[in-house]
């Protein structure tokens, strides 16, 4: 696999499901279902990952670089099969950028009044 | 926390199937997945208990096979969108199959209407050709199921010089053979006998047969459950055991695991059950379901068969040579009277199965076979016609460096598929079509059958040959048709080629043209057959079946040992039964038509002439009412009289002729055996009774006075058996149903330790005498009228598709000036050719067929002109049919609109 260029806005735009991973990532390391149950959250039901199609994505996200797999295990007891995902600091540099310009969209967004008054800045 | 059994059970499931689809993922990924799995699932299973696991596994199961064939889930993990370089997916090497798995998955779904057909046609014939494989492997191809069965032999007992054989051979000399080790590896002695089981449910006369140790070793069989007989069991005081069939393990004991060692009372005595059966086995005949011991030494008295192993390297035909040199020394020692004093040795199983039932069933195999080809005639014809259709994406992926092999590894993946989806369909079709087979087919033809008809691995494995053979052989044409088109050719919007080319036009009628020789070889059996059937229903059965009904007893040995305490029982019975209200006539036989009396082939020597050796004659004891009462016609002298001896004889009309075949046989005389001293004077002929109404062979029968109450029991081991004798009763009555239960009632009110063993209506028992012919022509209508439907469906096919593609040219001529009915009548004219074409083929075919299986054809010409003509009709018919609706589509073709569509 032939390395990127580390500049993150080069992964951009991210897919929705990628930016959704990172996202669940970015506070925490999480085991597979975690990532699942997350994203689930963040998008109120609407986005329900089967588990191939999460592994599909963590892989590619693995192989991209942007998480890494974690050792850590935050209970005494939890399962050694579970294997945890953890954000690389390209991964986290990348899901910055993607939020930045998310948040571009959505000021655009405001000043042309699609989502109410501009708030000051 | 213990995971809940759903849970456990789709994580089980969850993993082997992640094995299945993606073996290059590491093991510690897999069972990563496998416990998030499982957290969902038991997620799902806290809010929606069992229910929710299936869904959710449903879901997940979605989910996989879409990651295993690619279909949507790249989109939905890609990292950027799709403006972005696009990424590989990680995968190991040799991964251009399952990229042709999914080509081929993706190009069979676009037409789905044609994959639903061709899976369709394809299962629908898998079944078919394996159900009837089935029943021909049971009764035909493997009659006996057991290891190595070319080395099972039975030892006959034969008239030296002559044919005549019997399958027995007498008890006590039997050991002599099984000592025989230059001879016999094993060997061991069976006789069918009943056994009067009377605890663990209703009292009950059960087919048994007892077996001496060491038969089903030689066999090959073992016991499912606890042991075989051993050494030594048999002898009185040892031979209070017993091994069970599955039948009487499932109906007396409840299949309950721990039956050995239990008691069930046979006979009287209480019996150890040392062993079960497996659930198919059978031995001797079809009927047995219990097995007991014996042990036969040179006092043993009576008759036995003989199942032995050939010795490993010895051939049958030396076997056979030292069989008969040695027959005529062993039999010398016996102490029994016995005319066979010679020995022959036959393969187990070979007699079971009549010559007739064989050429039924390699009918059927064979019409199976025909209607195969034909469902692969009209797959390959869907094949090719979708060529047409996809022959531009043809054309680009070879334009674009696709290579021919290429092209035709993704027509074999196709094909493969489909074959392996029809045959997700047949399994269940054939294990019905088996059920069916089992039930429909007629008792005769399973008599003697030790193979029961079901699915084993052998039908397995053919199951899936033909699934795999069939969709290759239909989908290769194409394929390489397909692969060998000119790119350049497909390529041009303008092209004109319709279907491609003369040669794949001339190719795709050629196909129709087989199918419809296939349908007149079916069409042309059928009506054969058919036309055999009515003649076979017309023929006069020589005595009258209407309320006639049949009473068959057996005495028991204990209530009945006697000829005088069986005697007095007939006679009070046939008094009770005489007074009952609705009974015109009674009287008592030995067998009752059409069933046969006492078979006997000895020679037969009329007065004054040779004698002639080995001629089956049915023997039937009689009283002197007895023709009147079964209403047998006499046609020349007189019956019995009241106490007649048994040397002044009736008989049949065919029996007469045979011997006397210009002048009247009344006052000849003749003899049983050139050796007997006693001359028997034919007193009378009756009609011959027709016993097998479709038998072309005329049945001998003889009717002699009856002297002695009983016959000698049937059975060689009778003699010291439960049973002392048997009897029949034919009785007249007005009203067969109302009469049955009162006739029950009087045989009770005389003796009720008597077992009646049936009281039948004897036209309902003539009626069942043509359940072979019935069965026959049943099929054969069937896959006559599928063989019809696909060779019409096939014309139309060929036809629509032709009209389709010729809808420019039509358009042309209807604008120069042609008649649209011209045009139809061109249509029409072409599937007729096509008809007339096979017809010509067809016909030549069968009639060299029916010449081989002309004997199975009952008073009807294998070149029978009516069967031939009606067929010609049929098919004429069907192709004129199939042909109207393309030919009116070209009638009503627009000319304007074609061309303005161009």
């Amino acid at each position: 696999m032939p390395h990127r260029d580390v500049d993150p806005r080069s992964w951009l735009p991210l897919t929705p499901l990628a930016f959704q991973a990172l996202l669940a990532l970015a506070d925490m390391e999480r085991h597979g279902y975690a990532i699942m149950r997350e994203i689930e959250s963040h998008t109120a039901g609407r986005v329900r990952l089967r588990t191939g199609t999460l592994y599909t994505l963590l892989q590619r996200l693995l192989d991209e670089r942007l998480i890494e797999e974690s050792d850590a295990r935050p209970a005494a007891g939890d399962d050694t099969r579970r294997r945890y995902y953890a954000l690389t600091s390209l991964g986290r540099r990348v899901l910055t950028a993607e939020a930045h310009r998310l948040e571009g969209l959505v000021g655009a967004a405001r000043r042309k009044r699609v989502l109410g008054r501009p708030s000051r800045a | 926390m213990s995971l809940p059994l759903s849970v456990r059970t789709a994580s089980r499931v969850y993993r082997m199937a992640l094995r299945v689809s993606s073996g290059s993922t590491s093991e510690s990924r897999r069972a990563d997945m496998v416990q998030t799995f499982t957290d969902a699932c038991l997620a799902a299973w806290q809010r929606g208990g069992a229910p929710g696991v299936f869904g959710r596994s449903i879901g997940e199961s979605w989910d996989l096979a879409r990651l295993t064939m690619r279909f949507g889930v790249r989109r939905a993990a890609q990292v950027s969108m799709p403006r972005a370089a696009p990424r590989r997916w990680p995968r190991p090497g040799g991964w251009a199959f399952t990229t042709d798995v999914r080509h081929a998955c993706r190009s069979l779904l676009t037409g789905r209407a044609d994959l639903g057909l061709s899976v369709t046609l394809l299962a629908l014939g898998v079944a078919t050709s394996s159900s009837i494989f089935g029943v021909a492997d049971a009764l035909v191809l493997h009659p006996v199921p057991f290891p190595h069965p070319d080395r099972l032999v039975q030892v006959w007992s034969a008239v030296p010089g002559q044919k005549a054989t019997t399958p027995v051979i007498p008890s006590d000399v039997a050991q002599r053979w099984i000592e025989r080790t230059d001879l016999f590896v094993s060997g061991g002695f069976s006789q069918p006998t009943s056994a009067l089981v009377t605890d663990h449910g209703d009292p009950a006369l059960i087919p048994a047969a007892q077996v001496s140790p060491g038969l089903f070793e030689t066999l090959g069989v073992r016991p499912v459950l606890g042991r075989s007989f051993a050494v030594g069991e048999g002898r009185p005081g040892a031979d209070h055991v017993v091994i069970l069939s599955d039948e009487v393990w499932t109906e007396r004991f409840g299949r309950v695991r721990d039956v050995v060692g239990q008691t069930l009372k046979v006979n009287g005595a209480d019996c150890i059950v040392i062993g079960v059966m497996a659930r198919d086995f059978r031995f001797p005949q079809e009927r047995q379901r219990l097995w007991m011991p014996l042990t036969l030494d040179g006092n043993a008295s009576g008759f036995t068969f003989l199942t032995a192993r050939l010795r490993d390297g010895l051939s049958r035909e030396v076997a056979q040579a030292q069989v008969e040199a040695a027959g005529p020394g062993i039999a010398a020692q016996t102490r029994r009277p016995w005319r066979y004093r010679g020995a022959a040795l036959v393969a187990l199983g070979s007699w079971l199965i009549g010559d007739e039932t064989r050429r039924t069933v390699w009918l059927l195999f064979g019409s199976t076979a025909l209607l195969l080809v034909m469902v692969c005639l009209n797959v390959t014809n869907l094949g090719l016609a979708r060529l047409v259709e996809r022959r531009r994406d043809v054309a680009i992926r070879s334009a674009l460096g696709a290579s021919r092999l290429r092209l035709l590894r993704h027509a074999f993946i196709e094909q493969m598929l489909v074959g392996l989806v029809a045959l997700a369909v047949a399994l269940p079709l054939t294990l019905g079509g088996l059920r069916l087979a089992h039930a429909l087919v007629p008792p005769g033809f399973m008599f003697g059958s030790l193979h029961v008809i079901g699915l084993d691995t052998r039908l397995l494995v053919v199951m899936i040959g033909l699934t795999i053979a069939a969709p290759l052989l239909a989908g290769l044409t194409p394929a390489l048709a397909g692969s060998r088109r000119s790119v350049l050719t497909d390529l041009r919007l303008e092209s004109r080629s319709t279907i491609g080319t003369g040669q794949s036009w001339l190719f795709r009628q050629s196909l129709v043209v087989l199918e419809v020789a296939c349908a007149v070889v079916l069409l042309v059996s059928a009506a054969l057959v058919g036309r055999s059937f009515v003649r076979v229903q017309q023929v006069d059965l020589g005595f009258d079946s209407r309320n006639l009904l049949s009473v068959g007893l057996e005495f028991p040995s204990t209530t009945f040992p006697t000829d005088l305490s069986r005697d007095l029982y007939v006679q009070h019975a046939t008094g009770r039964i005489a007074h009952l209200p609705g009974v015109t006539a009674v009287t008592p036989a030995t067998g009752v038509p059409p069933v046969s009396g006492l078979i006997s082939f000895g020679s037969v020597v009329a007065e004054g002439q040779p004698g002639r050796p080995n001629v089956p004659v049915s023997g039937y004891d009689v009283e002197p009412d007895f023709f009147a009462t079964v209403g047998v016609r006499l046609i020349a002298g007189r019956p019995p009289a009241p106490n007649e001896g048994k040397t002044h004889v009736v008989l049949s009309e065919s029996l007469a002729t045979m011997l006397w075949p210009h002048d009247t046989a009344v006052g000849k005389r003749l003899r049983w055996d050139e050796d007997s001293p006693v001359w028997n004077d034919v007193i009378g002929v009756a009609a011959t009774i027709r016993e097998n109404r479709d038998s072309p062979q005329p049945q001998l029968q003889v009717y002699i006075p009856r002297q002695h109450a009983f016959m000698a029991t049937s059975s060689p081991a009778a003699a010291t058996g439960p049973v002392s004798g048997y009897m029949d009763l034919a009785v007249r009555v007005a009203d067969p149903a109302a009469t049955v239960p009162l006739i029950r009632q009087a045989l009770r009110e005389t003796d009720p330790s008597v077992v009646v063993q049936a009281v039948a209506r004897v036209d309902d028992t003539v009626a069942h005498d043509l359940d072979g012919p019935r069965f026959l022509l049943a099929l054969m209508v069937t896959f006559a009228v599928a063989g019809l439907v696909l060779s019409a469906a096939g014309i139309y096919g060929v036809l629509s598709c032709l009209v389709s593609q010729q809808l420019r040219e039509i358009g042309v001529r209807l604008m120069l000036g042609a008649e649209p009915r011209a045009i139809a009548r061109r249509v029409m004219y072409g599937g007729l050719a096509t008809v007339a074409i096979g017809l010509g083929i067809g016909m030549c075919v069968t009639a060299a067929v029916a010449r081989v299986l002309g004997s199975l054809f009952f008073s009807v010409q294998p070149h029978d002109g009516w069967s031939y003509g009606i067929v010609t009709l049929m098919l004429l018919l069907a192709g004129g049919a199939s042909a109207w609706r393309p030919a009116q589509r070209a009638r009503r073709a627009d000319p304007l609109a074609l061309l303005r569509d161009e």
